[in-house]
């Protein structure tokens, strides 16, 4: 029986593909034991934590020379809305934490004194000294993906919460930056 | 080895594969690719169409290390020159096998093109999104010498499609997120609130704020998928059911979709390696 499992037919046809593809399942297996994951060994682990829902949402909005409000969830790709939701929002959080990237914090708190072994490396890794050159290259993807000219751009914020019926609420809206 | 159209290869056996059906097979992976690399250029998220991005995440991922401390996602986004030469080549690479399925050249340079694409689309989206795995990993058969090499790696990948699934499964289940009653409104609200606040009074709107109302049935909706990623592991066992694992690997990104506004359709293609591709009419049966 054993001499017909896949891997066993992988090692007749050559002792080094056997290698390779024993590696290849044994390096993933340890990547979702330790939960970490390293490209080309994947953990599928998307979701399985639980999301305790907190009390209000808060979203960014973006309006387009003064008068167009970018609403990603009309005519945009997936991809598309990814790209113009969630670097904003990791921008907008560094900003509210002095321009840390808040990977170094968690690094920090993960590896302990380890981490004057990856200090060195910050700058090339991780984002920081960012005033100027976010809102440039947020312009121009936006203009990449409006197709129109972008002259000026405001972000706003809006925080919202559920009512006991599961209605959405506003609580604010509010002014955060422009350029 | 000769099997009917209903009858399903057994686990222990190997199928054989013919030059033809490497060449068709190659044919049918590449032309899913290359809708998909449509689908990032509709998009605006090929790399030169993503103008020069500054925010990067390589987060604790090794390999997305060694790439930006090369410094080669910065290099290839940075210029808008070599950004369309990444992107002409890309495109041009999947077009190439499809005319030229036999020499894997072409598919191997494609391979290590999609890579860096794979890690700089992830890194300045900031978030390592899985939806692209498919993609990355399905060429892998096609740059093996000889059918018996390719039909093995093929098998391989089979066996990658139902752990991908069946992992989803178990981590889910160790966690104990399949008991936690708020998990699937936890996850509408976390993905879907902007489109609520958006978009009040469409219908969509109307269905989703009915989901939020019946915790029970929108969590009932979260274990189903929970329960059909688990039943990818019977994969391992046996090629019996394979027709349902790929019709599960279709519906689930349609529950992505629902629940989590995710677009998960690319990895349907790890899907394709659950049907026998060998005969056009077995493909036509399904």
């Amino acid at each position: 029986m054993w001499k017909n499992v896949y891997l066993a037919r992988v090692y007749r046809y050559s002792p080094r593909w056997f290698l390779f593809v024993l590696s290849f399942a044994l390096l993933t297996l340890v990547c979702n034991i330790a939960g970490v994951e390293i490209t080309p060994f994947f953990v599928w682990g998307m979701y399985s934590e639980k999301i305790q829902p907190p009390a209000s949402y808060t979203f960014y909005t973006t309006t387009v020379n003064d008068s167009m409000l970018v609403d990603t969830y009309s005519g945009y790709p997936d991809n598309s809305r990814f790209y113009l939701n969630i670097p904003l929002a990791y921008y907008e959080d560094m900003r509210a934490h002095a321009g840390i990237d808040p990977v170094i914090p968690f690094l920090q708190r993960k590896t302990g004194s380890g981490y004057r072994w990856i200090r060195p490396l910050e700058g090339r890794l991780f984002n920081g000294g960012l005033k100027g050159r976010f809102p440039a290259w947020y312009s121009r993807y936006l203009e990449q993906t409006l197709a129109i000219p972008v002259n000026a751009v405001k972000i706003g914020a809006v925080r919202v919460h559920y009512d006991a019926a599961q209605h959405l609420i506003t609580d604010s809206t509010y002014f955060v930056e422009a350029w | 080895m000769v099997t009917s159209l209903n009858t399903p290869i057994p686990l222990e056996e190997e199928p054989v594969y013919t030059a033809a059906d490497r060449r068709r097979m190659c044919r049918i992976v590449f032309t899913f690719i290359l809708f998909s690399l449509a689908y990032s250029w509709f998009s605006d998220t090929l790399v030169h169409q993503l103008r020069g991005p500054v925010l990067r995440y390589p987060y604790v991922d090794l390999s997305y290390w060694v790439f930006h401390l090369a410094g080669i996602p910065e290099f290839i986004s940075g210029d808008p020159v070599i950004a369309w030469l990444f992107d002409g080549a890309l495109v041009g690479c999947c077009m190439l096998v499809l005319v030229f399925p036999d020499r894997r050249i072409f598919a191997r340079l494609f391979f290590g093109l999609y890579f860096i694409y794979f890690i700089l689309f992830n890194s300045y989206g900031l978030l390592h999104t899985s939806s692209k795995i498919g993609i990355l990993l399905m060429p892998l058969p096609f740059l093996a010498r000889g059918t018996r090499a390719f039909g093995l790696l093929w098998q391989g990948m089979r066996y990658f499609a139902c752990f991908a699934y069946a992992d989803a499964f178990l981590w889910k289940l160790f966690r104990g997120t399949w008991l936690y009653a708020q998990q699937g409104v936890a996850i509408i609200r976390e993905n879907l609130t902007p489109y609520l606040y958006f978009h009040p009074h469409t219908l969509q709107t109307g269905i989703y704020t009915w989901c939020l109302q019946h915790a029970g049935f929108t969590n009932g909706l979260f274990v189903a998928g929970f329960l059909a990623e688990g039943f990818f592991l019977v994969g391992f066992f046996t090629r019996r059911f394979d027709r349902y694992l790929f019709l599960l690997s279709i519906l689930l990104p349609v529950g992505f979709l629902f629940l989590s506004d995710a677009f998960f359709f690319e990895l349907i293609i790890l899907g394709l390696t659950l049907l026998d591709l060998r005969d056009k009419k077995r493909v036509g049966s399904l």
